[in-house]
């Protein structure tokens, strides 16, 4: 690499850096992981630890409290950091500086191999940020004096694959003019589970011999980008068990708690993570060889105009039958006039702007009424939930990301009713959602639907919220996501997560946790709406 | 010196954006003329090596843009269209990016092109505040930052105000010499006092190019002068390109480009580079070439 080339990467990925830390929601993201530390090891009097296995708690030193952190900062990385850095080429399309950076020597694999680097010191910064907060809960928790070292060699072991993986698939999905839409980040996210997933359960599966320390290099090391395979296999190394949990759980007082080793950092278990360093090539390489460098009629915005992506191909397909069918309601024409007709025109505008979420719409409501109640609940409701989710991200801060936020101020008292407008659309939306599969369910498990149209508002207000504080429609997305998917996995034994009905197991006190939460993040989002017209 | 043969340009849905544009274009200013979607912005695009052409060749004293694109990016300098910035960087640090970007690590020459556009002053200010010319003075800081040999502006006078276009233009005209400049606008004041050679395009196809004084040339005959009654006004508004109207208190004094007298009293006039302009957009295409 020469000097000139050296000194291009440098800018690039400095540039970057600075760009990200001087915004805002870089501290809002890391005060989110820090809170996040702090609840994801309990003080043990409460019942509940942070590492357990077989029922007895691991004592809080250095080596279990870096391990279980890790992990879940591990977890978070992975699947918020993609979010969080995902937008970086999108800033250079926007601003057109990108056209600046084309019409310069800067070579692809320069800029891209930069922004790769950018991303990953971003998202290493902030699992510095985590393992620092993580340090400061051994301080008020901890039952072992800190050891900074330890609590180090943990993350280094488990965090790089991710960092430089996650930072590298951004960069891919931005590259891929397909991918850098809602649809890469809603594959990136069953991506990530999936192959999360499955590195832990083969690795769970994988014969252990007793005595042995040796990481037998196999193929899933190359696949365990999220160390989860990692510790599933050194926690059945080390304890000898199948039966053990990292993140706040419930243990037998009873029982004696038992010393971690921590995760080993021997030079077998080093080239297993460098092992899981090596799927960041291909992915970079595959970046390089799609990378539009910002050509108008490959770039993702300016290219619908030109020519078009299979995505916007066939939202081009479904469009004329989606647009003649909200016309009417695209004009307000049903909701009165003043804020009724423009709720209408808003909802309409949702599904126009999304032909294949208004495809998802129709589909979904003939399958609610076709299917038998059993599908209805484990398949519809789901499907309607999470299309509901995508559909709403980002409707909220449409005005802001595009530039028209002046023409709404000039509309008569739109301004001041902003929030209000934008949540009664995303319920109009919402329910046109989940009114057929609540009704299926009204006869079946009455509170069932009452469940579902609790998660509607649930989903509808935090969408609001969020757009209306000015989040980006990612934001929304990777919470949403997250949370749905929690919620389906946990299969109704944390009562609380059942937003919307999935397993029946939500009561009114749950019901009213939930109005409550979308009540307090809408007053949130209406005070910061007015002190922004204020100022 | 670009020289470019049979450039042309069709996206993936057919349209055809540039089609078969030729021209050979030595140092100064070269405006290029064209209405909304005429394809200036695409062809500025392809000069600039954001964009390759379907077919024809570009080569800037020599080098094909196409085959050797880093060698004229070397010696290019390039402000798009609607020139974003990066709101939370200062003007220092968003030119210091840039300079790097063109292999150029001097920090003196990122102050001297601060001064230059007179922005040194507000040189640790973040750029997110500011107006619409400093924004444009910054982005044609970073076009001229590597002391290219070309350099291509793209509409940089849109949403300025009187006294920044002028400015600008100042800085443009300053430019032109030893270097190619090419300018593109709609408006057409804006080339006049600059431009060496003239470039029209109407619909991706080059309509006319040769200097100003040969386009007026070919205009002379062509403009007329007269004032008309608010009914002849409405009458005659469709029958040619009116370049000037001034509502005077016995009637509307109108400048219009026609191939023959609107009116019987209509007198011939001198033309400007704006009826010129308007001459050849209302020719039929293969008609009216200087």
């Amino acid at each position: 690499m020469s000097l000139g080339a050296v000194s291009r990467c440098w800018a690039v990925a400095v540039t970057d850096l600075r760009l990200r830390f001087r915004q805002t929601s870089t501290l809002v993201v890391f005060l989110l992981m820090s809170f996040l530390a702090y609840l994801w090891v309990p003080d043990p009097a409460t019942g509940r630890a942070v590492f357990v296995v077989d029922s007895r708690r691991v004592v809080y030193d250095s080596s279990a409290l870096a391990l279980a952190t890790g992990v879940l900062c591990s977890v978070l990385l992975g699947l918020f950091g993609y979010y969080l850095v995902s937008h970086s080429l999108a800033r250079d399309v926007r601003t057109r500086c990108g056209y600046v950076v084309a019409s310069t020597p800067v070579k692809n694999v320069e800029y891209l191999f930069a922004k790769v680097l950018g991303n990953s010191v971003f998202l290493a910064a902030l699992g510095f940020g985590f393992m620092v907060t993580a340090m400061v809960m051994q301080l008020v928790r901890g039952e072992a004096p800190l050891q900074p070292w330890i609590f180090a060699s943990q993350y280094v072991l488990l965090l790089p694959p991710m960092v430089l993986f996650v930072s590298a698939v951004a960069v891919l999905f931005e590259s891929v003019r397909w991918l850098s839409g809602k649809l890469g980040d809603v594959l990136f996210f069953i991506g990530w589970l999936t192959v999360s997933g499955l590195t832990a359960a083969l690795e769970g599966t994988r014969t252990v011999g007793p005595g042995s320390t040796s990481p037998g290099l196999g193929p899933t090391a190359f696949l365990d980008v999220s160390g989860l395979g990692l510790v599933v296999r050194q926690m059945r190394l080390q304890t000898g068990s199948d039966s053990f949990s990292i993140g706040a759980t419930s243990f037998d007082p009873n029982l004696e708690p038992i010393a971690s080793l921590g995760l080993w950092t021997g030079p077998e278990w080093v080239i297993a993570r460098l092992a899981a360093l090596l799927p960041v090539l291909p992915v970079f390489l595959l970046a390089v060889l799609a990378f539009h460098r910002f050509d108008p009629a490959r770039v993702k915005g300016v290219a619908t105009r030109r020519g078009r992506g299979y995505v916007e191909r066939l939202e081009a397909l479904v469009s004329p039958l989606v647009r003649p069918l909200l016309r009417p309601a695209l004009a307000g024409v049903g909701g009165g006039p003043g804020l009724g007709g423009a709720v209408v025109s808003e909802a309409a505008l949702i599904l126009v702007l999304q032909p294949l979420g208004a495809l998802a719409l129709v589909t979904l409501a003939v399958f609610s009424l076709v299917s038998p109640t059993s599908t209805v609940v484990g398949g519809v409701l789901p499907a309607s939930m999470a299309a509901l989710g995508l559909v709403l991200a980002g409707a909220a801060g449409r005005e802001t990301r595009h530039g028209t936020w002046l023409l709404v101020a000039a509309a008569p008292a739109l301004d001041r009713v902003y929030v209000v407008w934008k949540l009664a659309a995303a319920l109009l939306v919402g329910l046109a959602f989940t009114v057929l599969p609540a009704v299926r369910l009204l006869v079946a498990s009455p509170s069932r639907a009452v469940s579902v149209l609790v998660g509607t508002i649930f989903i509808a207000g935090m969408a609001t919220a969020l757009g209306s504080l000015g989040g980006p429609p990612k934001a929304f997305l990777a919470l949403f996501l997250t949370f749905l998917y929690v919620a389906l996995n946990d299969a109704g034994r944390t009562p609380a997560l059942d937003f919307a009905g999935f397993s029946g197991t939500a009561g009114p006190g749950i019901w009213t946790g939930y109005l409550l939460a979308t009540v307090g993040a809408l007053g949130l989002a209406v005070a910061v709406s007015r002190h922004r017209q204020r100022a | 010196m670009l020289a470019l043969e049979s450039v042309t340009k069709q996206y993936r849905d057919g349209t055809v954006a540039v089609e078969g544009l030729s021209l050979v274009a030595e140092a100064g200013v070269l405006g290029l003329l064209g209405p909304n979607g005429a394809g200036k912005t695409t062809l500025m695009q392809m000069v600039a090596t954001v964009s390759r052409p379907t077919a024809g060749r570009i080569t800037f004293d020599g080098h094909d843009a196409l085959r050797e694109p880093d060698a004229v990016r070397r010696r290019l300098g390039y402000l798009p269209q609607d020139f974003g910035v990066y709101d939370t960087l200062t003007a220092e640090e968003m030119l210091t990016y840039f300079a790097a970007l063109k292999g150029v690590r001097s920090r003196s020459r990122v102050h001297e092109l601060l001064e230059r556009v007179n922005l040194h002053t507000v040189a640790r200010r973040r750029v997110g505040g500011f107006s619409g010319g400093m924004r444009q003075r910054l982005g044609i800081a970073q076009a001229l930052i590597n002391d290219p040999d070309l350099i291509i502006v793209d509409e940089p006078t849109a949403g300025l105000d009187p006294e920044e276009r002028l400015r600008f233009r100042h800085l443009l005209g300053d430019l032109g010499r030893g270097k190619l400049v090419i300018l593109s606008t709609h408006i057409v004041s804006d080339i006049e006092p600059l431009a060496t050679r003239v470039a029209i395009l109407r619909g991706g196809r080059l309509c006319a190019y040769d200097t100003p004084e040969a386009l007026l040339q070919a205009a002379r005959g062509g403009v007329w002068e007269a004032t008309l009654t608010g009914e002849e006004y409405e009458r005659l508004r469709g029958a040619g390109k009116i370049s000037r109207v001034v509502r005077e208190a016995h009637g509307v004094r109108v400048r219009m480009v026609a191939p023959t007298p609107p009116t019987a009293d209509a007198r011939s006039v001198e033309p400007g580079l704006e009826d010129a302009f308007l001459y050849f957009m209302a020719a039929e295409p293969g008609e009216a070439h200087p």
